[in-house]
């Protein structure tokens, strides 16, 4: 365990195994299993060779002496491979498999034969399962999510490296994953940092996968991995069909391939040889296949002993051994330790087994002890766990939970409800549960539950107290603390993003729900839960007497109870809120965040039922639009702070551009940001209560403008008290910019067939690059326009 | 002997019904002027933004020299508070002004109101002297404001020389520069002019600052990405606190690149980070996670004179998540700020978030959980701190000594139980510097108390330390000491920062 770099000293074992990742062995890349790459340095459950004797299916041919529960991973279903695989790319992985997906842990069962003979057993073999064509997968369909035809390589590339892909994956190429180097990590001068110590994991290596599959073979695939590989190894990650076409189109490099020439149909005589092959070099061992191999007679293979290491797969000396891994000495040490002490596992060491296999430690935590700790996503990776919205939980929010006590937290139909795709709690997490198969999952809830010793008939939580008197003491206990961060009945705060908190019963052992409550740090080190009960005293005395079993008991009933009683206060109130702004007698005015106005966006509403949206950054009159005016709720509640939105209608874009400007003669051009133009906000200046028109104010050095709008039974009204225009250059106002049309008609400007401005100042109006200007005199004056729509 | 057994069970009998059990409402009361559940809820049903209703859920507090207060609350309004001092049902409110954009504190100088908004530092004027805000005046804005919630401006404070700081919280979530999130995670200074000075840089979530004694300023950052525990930092030019995404923002060579920083995102232990980053600062004081808060927000200086006890000079820490606030003494070695802290009251209605000092040494203190949580019963309020005038036991300072720490007391100490050695606890540890959020206490390790010294008055004892580490914080436990009277101190822990030893070579 990662711990252990400073627990205790490294054996020489562990050493070497640190080593494989980055040491090639002799003649080419080593096979990787990530969960054991990441838990190398550490011996914990003192077999980690049994891990190497499934993933490498060693196990598939050879049967182990003592230990029955070591099921070999084997290989993917070979059946309909016809649909799967191109064919090219199958006959020269069968040729020289660790050449053409480095790290895989398939062995080249060819590699004794000569280099002539091993490419026409590899053709024999392919053709072979070309003949079978029976599909496996059902072909895609389009459902409510979308049309797999339609996919798109971006959003499966944001797939890939948030939903958890990255967590046994490499992140794409171009990631600064791929920069940052182990000695970086190593220099930190972290040794003694213990369970923080940055782990180092192999990634689950790619083939190059436009070779191997085609878009729809590698969507289906990705859809059901389990299907065609029934180690569970690959795991689903909850991808719908449109999800599922995008990952794939996005790994396939973004060319679309929907379908390729299939291969000519194989002449009888090779698929014969091929079939023959098949069971003569043991693949058949690994692979599922629905053609009849009962007429084949299939090789002897030796029980895993001690006495058969030399003349077999581990003997380095020998230039005939049956199969080649390319394993690395400490590989191959480990399965000879393994397989020399032949010990049946223990429930820890089988349960740590499981967890490396499935490689469950990629995501997740596990203390095993005050001094070993295994997992957890590490450093390199840890930028690819986010929360939805990026809302500030800490970690919790990001980091798929610990596994350390599991067995002693949740009850173990909900742990078989989780590993079986169900009960997702958080949504609030990019990173998704993944589906895997059977045989990594099927034991996990009762290994777990053994190893953590959970308490069978744990006493639930009671108190002598009238259950009703019980549900409403919780309801107030919640509503004082726990909504403000979780859910319950699916009913939310604004903001509130955390675990639903419904029926703990189904879910959680009383004993731990208690401990939990009473000092959440115990279960979860550093968590964001603050305790509720500080030094073991209840912080709400008013209620059950501040007596706090009663309180927690009071939290458990109630919250079991929640889908027949009220809700708590909160939630109540907080459903019934409304925060619509209805300018009654005086205008109203909003600073808020606004689409199409900005950031510095500065609403005001007239009881007339006319308003404006004015840019106070770019310093711009934005928006007009005329019946309901705002919701506030956005602004002053949503803790996401939503922009917001005019709620009325006949809604007009009154400008693109900055107020005031410098005519330039030479270019024509109205510069195209206040700063540009030398032009800032400087504030507003309010009317006398109660009808507090505001009146913006902006400008320079050189000039001002007080610029005010008020409501008119068409539109609004502007005003422009303008103070010393300069006489040395010519200024202009911007009334509007036009997106289609602009018509002249006497002191009448129709814009867009919707908008007419009425010049009533007499001042000059031009139209420049889209705009229509207002050309202003020099020295001090009036500007009056009306816009009506 | 005999004597001494006598004098022991004297003590024992007559301090015990006065000082078993000290709590800290014993010292420092706590008054309700309002609470979310004395009035109207904040989210009750009632409760509409046109209607009268005062929501103070508070973001700024300034009170004024004729006894009044000014709070400014989330949902964008000013409101002035008077007839403070008798029943809170009689406090008198007055809208000052309105439509401010997230205002995040206030001050109030030369009859002007000052707050930040999310874009803008705004001066609110009352021209007419009718009571309510007819001038709002831009001061200064151009910090970027993407949209993003957790881009909050906090501010502004004023330091001595009459600038006004201000310091923008980063977005949430890390994304790519792209011009409009300009100086997120910095200090910026605004002069008399409205001309904006980017200070200093590595801010996660600078929620409150405020001067010392001595003008300098100082703001507390939230555990975080980046942020190993809360921490309490001395803003001054070309500093860098160790969050990297406010270095997108152009900055001179002073300070690191972003890049640089990103290297150590695996984690490094602080003391081996500093050498190995420019210009990186180490906080003045660690705030050890849920020893001492776990999301620091507000710092004020007891700048009573005694009026609020006996922690004149010092800084108040408001904490929000545990509804608290903590205390901090700082002191100057080797020419940087560096020091201690004490948790100092708990058990608010809700998270505090802002106080400051009434004329005659109140203190006023306001509350708002909205969005996060806390712990008591309201969701915001206004609560009010005033010293009973009877002394608390305390540590009132702990100094760093060349060879270990010198413990002043706000009351003589028990010279038996302050003489053994049994009476102290010792040890140290660090943070990583990580990208990660938050850090564990790294690298522990114990430190034997080989000496004790008390003074004749008993107001001061002297620990000699044996391995002190500089770069570490330096958690005392004073478990067995007690005062003359008898009675265990308020607050056992005080927890050092010890950037630098004093005398040590560097």
């Amino acid at each position: 365990m990662k711990s252990k770099h400073w627990v205790s000293a490294l054996s020489g074992l562990s050493i070497a195994l640190l080593t494989l990742s980055v040491v090639k062995a002799a003649d080419g890349t080593p096979p990787i299993i990530p969960g054991l790459t990441r838990t190398a340095d550490g011996d914990y459950a003192g077999q980690p060779g049994n891990a190497l004797l499934t993933e490498l299916s060693c196990t598939a041919c050879h049967a182990p002496v003592l230990n029955e529960t070591l099921q070999p991973k084997k290989g993917p279903v070979l059946t309909g491979l016809f649909h799967r695989i191109q064919p090219a790319w199958a006959t020269a992985f069968i040729s020289d498999p660790h050449q053409v997906k480095p790290g895989t842990t398939m062995p080249d069962v060819l590699g004794k034969l000569a280099e002539s003979q091993r490419a026409q057993v590899a053709r024999e073999l392919v053709a072979f399962l070309q003949s079978s064509r029976k599909p496996i997968y059902a072909p895609l369909k389009e459902d409510k999510n979308g049309d797999p035809g339609a996919s798109n390589a971006e959003r499966g590339y944001e797939l890939f490296h948030t939903v958890g892909c990255v967590a046994c994956h490499a992140p794409d190429a171009s990631e600064k994953f791929h920069q940052l180097k182990k000695e970086d990590f190593e220099d930190n001068g972290l040794v003694g940092v213990g369970p923080v110590l940055s782990e180092w994991a192999d990634s689950v290596p790619l083939p190059d996968l436009f070779e191997k599959y085609s878009h729809d073979s590698l969507t289906k695939f990705l859809l059901n991995p389990s299907h065609s590989r029934p180690s569970g190894r690959m795991p689903s990650l909850k991808l719908n069909v449109v999800e599922a076409a995008d990952v794939a189109h996005y790994l396939l490099r973004e060319k679309t391939v929907q379908t390729r020439p299939s291969g000519a149909i194989p002449a009888p005589e090779l698929v014969e040889k091929g079939k023959s092959h098949f069971v003569q070099f043991g693949c058949v061992e690994c692979h599922q296949h629905d053609a009849d191999f009962s007429q084949i007679d299939r090789p002897a293979y030796e029980r895993l002993v001690p006495e058969r290491f030399d003349g077999g797969c581990l003997d380095v000396q020998s230039a005939h051994r049956p199969v080649e891994y390319h394993l690395t000495d400490a590989q191959r040490q480990l399965i000879k330790s393994a397989i020399t002490a032949q010990a049946p596992e223990t429930g820890e060491q089988f349960l740590h087994r499981k967890l490396v296999t499935g490689n469950c430690y990629a995501c997740h935590q596990r203390i095993w002890s005050d001094q070993e700790s295994v997992g957890g996503v590490g450093a390199r990776r840890f930028s690819y766990f986010e929360t939805v919205g990026h809302v500030d939980f800490g970690d919790e929010g990001k980091i798929p939970p610990p596994l350390s006590g599991v067995g002693n937290k949740l009850v173990s139909t909900a742990l078989a409800d989780v590993l079986a795709g169900k009960r997702d709690i958080r949504p609030h997490m990019q990173a998704r549960m993944p589906l895997f198969g059977a045989p990594v999952t099927e034991q996990l809830p009762s290994v777990f539950s053994a190893v953590d010793d959970a308490k069978k008939n744990q006493p639930v939580l009671e108190a002598n107290l009238p259950e009703k008197d019980l549900i409403e003491a919780g309801r107030q206990l919640v509503d004082k603390g726990c909504v403000q961060c979780h859910a319950i009945q699916g009913k939310r705060m604004t903001g509130v993003v955390g675990v639903e908190m419904a029926n703990p019963i189904s879910r959680l052992q009383p004993e731990w729900f208690k401990e939990f409550l009473l000092n959440p740090n115990s279960k979860r080190p550093r968590t964001r839960m603050p305790n509720f009960f500080p030094q073991g005293n209840a912080s709400v005395p008013q209620i059950l007497e501040g007596n706090v079993e009663h309180q927690v008991t009071a939290i458990w009933t109630y919250l079991n109870h929640s889908d027949k009683a009220e809700l708590p206060d909160k939630l109540l109130a907080d459903e019934q809120q409304g925060f619509e702004l209805e300018p009654n007698e005086s205008p109203i005015r909003l600073r808020t965040f606004m689409q199409n106005v900005g950031t510095r966006a500065f609403a005001v509403g007239f009881p007339e039922r006319v308003h404006y949206a004015f840019d106070l950054r770019e310093v711009r009159l934005a928006l007009a639009w005329k019946g309901r005016f705002l919701d506030a709720h956005g602004t002053w509640f949503d803790r996401f702070i939503p922009f917001a939105s005019p709620l009325g209608n006949e809604q007009i874009t009154l400008t693109q551009g900055v107020a005031l400007a410098q005519v330039d003669a030479a270019s024509g051009r109205w510069p195209d940001s206040a700063e540009a133009a030398g032009i800032r906000y400087l504030g507003y200046r309010l009317a006398k209560p109660p009808n507090t028109v505001p009146t913006i104010r902006y400008g320079n050095q050189q000039i001002k403008v007080a610029d005010t709008l008020t409501p008119t039974e068409t539109g609004l009204l502007r005003r422009m008290e303008i103070s010393q225009a300069p006489s040395d250059a010519k200024w202009a106002v911007l009334l509007a910019s036009i997106n289609t049309s602009v018509k002249r008609e006497g002191t009448m400007v129709h814009v867009d067939d919707k908008l007419r401005i009425q010049i009533k100042s007499g001042h000059e109006v031009v139209v420049k690059d889209g705009h229509i200007l207002l050309i202003l005199n020099s020295g001090a004056q009036k500007v009056e326009v009306s816009y009506q729509w | 002997m005999v004597k001494t057994l006598l004098s022991l069970f004297l003590v024992g009998v007559f301090s015990l019904p006065a000082f078993g059990q000290r709590r800290e409402n014993d010292y420092y009361q706590l008054q309700t002027l309002v609470s979310a559940q004395a009035k109207t809820h904040s989210r009750d049903k009632r409760w509409r933004p046109d209607t009268n209703e005062v929501v103070l859920e508070v973001t700024g507090l300034t009170s004024l020299e004729d006894g009044r207060l000014a709070v400014a609350i989330r949902k964008g309004e000013i409101w002035i508070l008077s007839n403070l001092e008798g029943d809170p049902k009689n406090i008198e409110y007055s809208l000052f002004a309105d439509a401010l954009h997230d205002p995040m504190g206030l001050v109030f100088k030369d009859g002007t109101f000052y707050t930040a908004q999310r874009a803008e530092l705004t001066a609110i004027r009352d021209t007419d002297g009718d009571g309510y805000a007819d001038e709002y005046e831009n001061v200064a804005a151009g910090w970027g404001v993407t949209g993003n919630y957790h881009e909050y401006t906090y501010g502004p404070k004023l330091d001595h020389q009459g600038n006004f700081w201000v310091t923008l919280n980063m977005g949430m979530g890390d994304h790519a520069y792209n011009g409009d999130d300009l100086w997120r995670g910095w200090g910026v200074k605004i002069d008399q002019q409205g001309k904006l000075t980017p200070v200093c840089s590595g801010m996660r979530s600078p929620s409150g600052f405020g001067a010392n004694q001595q003008g300098d300023m100082f703001f507390t950052d939230q555990q975080g990405n980046w942020i190993a525990t809360c921490s309490l930092h001395h803003m001054r030019e070309d500093s860098f606190f160790g969050h990297p995404w406010g270095l997108r923002s152009p900055h001179s060579d002073k300070f690191p690149t972003s890049q640089e920083v990103d290297k150590l995102s695996p984690g490094v232990p602080w003391p081996a980070a500093i050498p190995r980053v420019k210009n990186l600062k180490p906080p003045a004081v660690w705030f050890p996670y849920k020893k001492v808060g776990q999301s620091a927000t507000d710092v004020v200086l007891d700048n009573t004179c005694g009026k609020f006890g006996p922690f004149a000079g010092q800084l108040f820490i408001g904490e929000f998540r545990l509804s608290e606030i903590n205390r901090v003494f700082l002191e100057k070695v080797g020419g940087e700020y560096q020091g201690a802290c004490f948790r100092f009251r708990s058990g608010f209605d809700s998270a505090v978030v802002r106080m400051d000092f009434s004329a005659d040494g109140q203190m006023y203190v306001g509350l708002t959980n909205r969005g996060w949580s806390s712990l008591g019963s309201s969701s915001y309020g206004l609560q009010r701190l005033e010293w009973t005038g009877e002394m608390p036991f305390e540590i009132k300072e702990m100094r760093s000594k060349p060879n270990g720490f010198e413990l002043e007391f706000t009351r003589p100490v028990d010279p038996e139980s302050a003489a053994d050695l049994k009476s102290y606890r010792m040890k140290n540890y660090t943070y990583l510097l990580q990208a990660k959020y938050g850090s564990p206490e790294i690298l522990t390790e114990r430190n034997d108390i080989t000496d004790v010294q008390v003074s004749e008055d008993g107001l001061t004892v002297k620990l000699t330390v044996s391995d002190l580490r500089q770069g570490y914080v330096h958690e005392l436990n004073c478990i067995n000491l007690k005062s003359k009277q008898g009675d265990a101190l308020l607050h056992p822990n005080g927890y050092y920062t010890l950037n630098k030893i004093p005398g040590l070579a560097e």
